[in-house]
């Protein structure tokens, strides 16, 4: 597992929080997205079969991007 | 002519004993238009990169690169985001038609949400339209419902096969008994 991203200096700190407001925004409009699919959409399998598809490609996404942020050093 | 029905409960307030004749989504080639829109994001990433290296050889050296593929990945993340929700819209916006009403279910925003109903016996007038190149060659088009109530106007928009969802609107309403038709015409 990797560590935990920790900024060493102010470019760094600026670039990672940066990185997480946006994550956060990417985040709420995730959720938002598969509640409106789960609750309103006709069958419960394709919802969640779809939310689940979605989950695993974003959560692959987010991982290399933590990694690239985890590699910047200024 | 014989419409088959779908035997099983689609909507909230759907009847026990009401049958569900059609369901009816936006014709596909208007989810492929927005589909290319998507495509072009796609298109400006791919040709943004090769550009980027060509022009800006730099941009390969650390740590410009990490902060290249950490925009990279961010710009991805959000182009799933994007073609996720576009498909959800395209899912969630749908129009029903039973033995008894016609149902619409809109979803115009994520967090909004609107179930409208008329009933067949409020029917007053059915029109199909198909207008445009791509309808006329692909077969889709409006059907517009005129009522007997305040809402002047129910629309299907850009959907397939327009005519023959005027034809089963029309055949659910000749079948339905004298005194309902009566009933929706006095406004009951």
């Amino acid at each position: 597992m990797n560590p935990v991203y920790q900024p060493t200096n102010l470019t760094n700190s600026i670039i990672a929080l940066v990185f997480y407001l946006i994550m956060a925004g990417f985040a709420i409009y995730s959720m938002l997205t598969m509640y409106a699919l789960i609750r309103f959409g006709k069958s419960k399998l394709v919802a969640f079969g779809v939310c689940l598809l979605y989950l695993i490609i974003s959560a692959s996404l987010y991982s290399a991007a933590v990694d690239n942020l985890g590699l910047i050093k200024f | 002519m014989r419409w088959t029905s779908i035997q099983k409960t689609l909507f909230p307030g759907q009847q026990e004993n009401e049958t569900v004749y059609m369901v009816i989504r936006q014709h596909w080639f208007v989810f492929a238009l927005k589909m290319v829109v998507w495509g072009l994001f796609v298109a400006i990433l791919l040709v943004g990169d090769s550009m980027l290296k060509k022009y800006f050889p730099q941009i390969s050296l650390s740590p410009y690169v990490q902060v290249y593929n950490l925009i990279k990945g961010v710009y991805l993340m959000f182009l799933m985001l994007g073609l996720f929700m576009l498909w959800v819209m395209y899912y969630l916006n749908i129009q029903i038609i039973t033995n008894e009403r016609i149902v619409d279910i809109t979803q115009t925003s994520l967090i909004s949400h609107t179930i409208s109903e008329l009933h067949l016996n409020r029917l007053q007038d059915v029109t199909a339209e198909v207008r445009g190149f791509f309808e006329t060659f692909l077969d889709f088009g409006n059907v517009y419902v005129q009522t007997a109530g305040e809402t002047t106007r129910f629309e299907f928009t850009k959907v397939s096969n327009p005519t023959a969802i005027e034809k089963l609107i029309l055949d659910l309403y000749d079948q339905l008994p004298p005194e309902e038709k009566s009933k929706g015409q006095a406004g009951e």
